[in-house]
């Protein structure tokens, strides 16, 4: 343990002091277009900026492959990607050359594979953009969306092959090549069980910070650190897109290092203590490694079912063991799936965890007897992109009354809400004369 | 409580007949709830609980000048505040909470959800070779997911937290319909996707044998009363789109701007192959002969499976969108540059501008302005002024579930942060703006 341990925090550092260099060598289209915003005529045509953004994708390829290997998660994934696209382009043309249709639509189904991977893939890189005009708060949420496809596939998929199976059971099927799918499935095996351990890796080091978590300081500290990265990362970016371009672009995030960094506030660590074990899995855990995880995981037991199943069947005779394998196949993947769709929901529908409302009740009460203050409206506070670090984001509106300055107790709200939060960024407050709020 | 005790306080206040004295040597402080009434022996009035102490001088205790002599007076009372309010909680409904709020009519519509499916499951169950009934018993079970789906919104939107903002949940539930479709929309491509891939292996599997295998291809098409099911497949898509707009619900999400001039289900490029392609399998006996009919299937298939992939990714970008908290991005740089027009705004700090759901757009603004004499009330109306005219200008960058015709009023309802865009008298899309003015 602690030797994945150590290795997990040699290849975080990797990726940290590796950050700044990427960020330059990474091509970034939106930076130049709202770097030039004042100039830009907008067109009333409404473009689509997402085909903008893959046009760029495949406009730079050689920067692209580049950006993946220089982060760890991006890496693993698209080496299994190349693995595995081997592998089924190999199984492809075997099958070609033997007329083996087995084999052919094994290696179609490998094709699916490697476009889930892909997807994992793209959502890896995007969550690392910086944000813009089209997505002012980054991609972070992308990683989470690309989790809750796969766990939406991954059912979807375990549906479909309890329905194969029971169509099995009613009329089964004699399999032939019995000796070529074995070795072939062996293979699928190996190259599957390389992507396990693969993706473990990075998922044992998500999921040590939260099995530590019985020693409290330690974990929370801890928790921040390893899966902060991707926050830490993102505070860089902001950095050098202020660097590259005029500092009056509306755009860019505020500046985060600029805020006087709070400590995390003693109610937030006491509200730590009660808080469920589904919370805590929906803070530490990147849903699209997760999702890519499970779906080698359920190839993994396709392989195993088949040789096992292909086995048993040669033993006892009985062709029954291959669809009775897939059910039981199935069933495990829906039960695995169903937590990751859950969880990356949850993140997606911008709902607080309990102990996150809590704090924000406290706070907003603390709002409430700032001097001047008459009261607010509009609280509106949402968890951020990653999901990982438990920051929230948010706007209000306070009214104050005639004699306050506007200023000062929009400084003081703004100190009360940072006070109590752990980390709130991007506070937008609107203060309104009480008098000049119709009700 | 004792009544007859000697010791009563002795009040010198005119209020003494009122005032039903308690004893001194009651533990129970002086302003005792109403509770106690019924315990007493006696039928008096209840007690003035609520009377001030200030009423009784000698049960002042320490140092409460203000009504004991005017040298004393220093300090203004401040003006009496409202109460804070307290931020809402919504209880999440439960299946039986939901159940039992269900009207008749309601239970209705589920019920003809139900049977859409069975429709499609019976089509599928019929479909053994041919793969264009196989894709329509697909688009047939996405539709009836999109009709179930619009009831249930129906359902819960009679509920506070599905509408309302609260702590816990800041945008209300509704962007679980977002989810919910772009669930469906993934499955809709996947399965656009999945039938594809049957077609290419079917057509490798021939040009790997060079055989056709099938010889039996009118039992294929007529086995089991297959144009009954048909018919009633289409019948099941009209009714539904006409009775539950279930394809505007997912698929106007979809902005085909040179389709949407149609009417009546033309502008959904499902609808059309839906009923176009059961059109040609019915008809199939009659205007060609039995070989032909798998390379028809077969092509038809092929278009199907373009309609579904088309539709499914248009879809699954838009809604990705949503749940990605992006927005237009030429809307957001059309309005700041219209703000920055404004001679009162020095610059725009910063902006996010994103789409919760199909009815809501958030719009922050952090802005600094000229001189600290200018009106904040006026640069706040100028700047909703804008949003709305770009929104209004723009009403197909914009996601909306109702929004065919271009006759639109644009108006701002009373609350000074709530505004919408209206769409022939109904709300068309709201945007909630802050903005945050930095001194």
């Amino acid at each position: 343990m602690s030797e994945s341990h150590n290795h997990y925090h040699s290849v975080h550092q990797h990726t940290r002091n590796s950050s700044s260099s990427t960020i330059r060598l990474r091509p970034s289209p939106l930076i130049t277009s709202t770097a030039t915003f004042p100039s830009s005529t907008p067109s009333t045509k409404s473009s689509d900026e997402v085909t903008e953004l893959s046009l760029s994708l495949i406009r730079q390829p050689v920067l692209l492959v580049q950006t993946m290997l220089a982060h760890s998660d991006t890496r693993s994934i698209f080496l299994f990607l190349v693995l595995n696209f081997t592998f089924m382009l190999v199984q492809f043309i075997y099958s070609l050359l033997s007329h083996s249709l087995g084999l052919l639509s094994d290696s179609i189904h490998m094709l699916l594979d490697c476009v889930a991977l892909l997807v994992g893939l793209l959502a890896s890189v995007m969550a690392k953009w910086p944000p813009s005009a089209s997505f002012p708060y980054g991609l972070g949420k992308v990683e989470s969306l690309s989790g809750f496809i796969n766990g939406i596939l991954l059912v979807g998929i375990s549906a479909g092959i309890v329905v194969e199976a029971v169509e099995r059971i009613w009329r089964p099927v004699v399999i032939e090549r019995v000796t070529e799918l074995l070795v072939v499935s062996f293979l699928g095996l190996i190259v599957n069980l390389v992507g396990i351990v693969a993706f473990n890796h990075g998922h044992v080091g998500h999921g040590h910070s939260h099995s530590h978590s019985h020693s409290h300081s330690h974990s929370h500290s801890h928790s921040e650190h390893s899966s902060n990265s991707h926050l830490h990362e993102s505070s860089h970016e902001h950095h050098d897109s202020h660097d590259s371009k005029s500092t009056d672009d509306p755009f860019s995030s505020p500046s985060i290092g600029e805020k006087p960094i709070i400590p995390p506030s003693s109610t937030f660590s006491c509200a730590d203590d009660h808080d469920t074990e589904k919370e805590k899995a929906r803070q530490t855990h990147n849903e699209n490694m997760h999702g890519l995880f499970l779906h080698i995981l359920a190839d993994t037991l396709g392989s195993v079912g088949v040789i096992v199943s292909t086995a048993l069947t040669s033993y006892f005779g009985w062709p029954g063991f291959d669809p009775l394998a897939s059910l039981f196949i199935s069933i495990l993947i829906f039960m695995s799936a169903v937590p990751l769709v859950i969880s990356s929901a949850n993140s997606l529908l911008l709902s607080l965890t309990s102990e996150q409302e809590y704090v924000l009740r406290d706070a907003l009460n603390d709002v409430a007897t700032v001097p001047g203050v008459v009261g607010y409206s509009l609280p509106r506070f949402w968890p951020t992109g990653d999901g990982t670090s438990g920051a929230v984001r948010g706007i209000i509106h306070v009214q104050v009354s005639e004699e306050a300055d506007a200023a000062v107790v929009r400084q003081k709200v703004e100190a009360r809400i940072c006070g109590a939060l752990k980390s709130a960024t991007d506070l937008f407050i609107q203060v309104d004369r009480a008098s000049s709020v119709k009700h | 409580m004792k009544l007859s005790g000697g010791s009563c306080i002795g009040t010198e206040n005119a209020t003494e007949e009122n005032e039903q004295s308690l004893p001194v040597d009651s533990p129970l402080p002086r302003s005792a709830s109403p509770v106690k009434v019924p315990r007493k022996p006696f039928n008096f009035q209840s007690t003035v609980a609520s009377r001030s102490p200030v009423n009784k001088p000698n049960q002042r205790r320490g140092h409460k000048y203000k009504h004991s002599s005017v040298s004393m007076n220093f300090f203004l009372e401040p003006p009496p505040r409202p109460p804070p309010v307290l931020p809402a909680h919504f209880p999440v409904p439960t299946y039986k909470d939901a159940i039992q709020s269900m009207s008749r009519d309601q239970k209705i519509q589920l019920g003809w959800c139900a049977l859409h499916f069975l429709i499609g499951l019976q089509l599928w169950l019929i479909s053994y070779e041919s793969t264009v009934l196989m894709a329509i018993s697909h688009i047939i079970f996405y539709d009836a997911f999109a009709a179930t789906m619009s009831v249930l919104v129906d359902v819960l939107s009679n509920f506070e937290v599905w509408k309302n903002s609260s702590i816990r949940h800041p945008f209300g539930l509704q962007r679980a319909e977002i989810l919910a479709g772009f669930a469906s929309t993934v499955g809709l491509l996947f399965m656009g996707i999945d039938i594809g891939s049957h077609l290419c292996e079917n057509f490798m599997k021939h040009a790997i044998t060079e055989s056709a295998p099938h010889d039996h291809e009118s039992e294929r098409f007529y086995a089991r009363g297959t144009p009954i099911v048909i018919i009633l497949a289409v019948m099941a898509t009209v009714v539904s789109s006409i009775v539950f707009k279930n394809h505007e619900r997912i698929g106007t999400a979809v902005q085909f701007s040179y389709i949407r001039k149609f009417k009546y289900g033309l502008n959904n490029p499902l609808y059309l192959t839906t009923v176009c392609s059961c059109i040609v399998i019915i008809s199939l006996p009659f205007w060609t002969s039995e070989p032909w009919y798998s390379t028809i299937d077969n092509m038809l298939a092929v278009v199907i499976a373009f309609a579904m992939c088309f539709v499914g990714w248009m879809t699954a970008l838009t809604l990705g969108r949503m749940l990605l908290m992006g927005f237009n991005g030429n809307c957001a740089r059309m309005i700041l540059e219209e703000i920055q027009r404004d001679s009162d705004v020095k610059s725009v700090e910063e902006s996010r501008m994103w789409q919760v759901h199909y009815g809501l757009c958030i719009i922050t603004i952090k802005l600094r302005l000229q001189g600290s004499a200018v009106d904040e009330t006026s640069v706040r109306a100028n700047v909703n002024r804008i949003v709305g005219d770009v929104l209004k200008a723009n009403l197909g960058a914009v996601a909306m579930t109702d929004s065919k015709s271009p006759g639109f009023a644009t108006s701002v309802n009373g609350s000074a942060t709530v505004n919408a865009v209206k769409v022939r008298g109904r709300t068309g899309i709201q945007w909630e703006s802050t903005i945050d003015i930095d001194h």
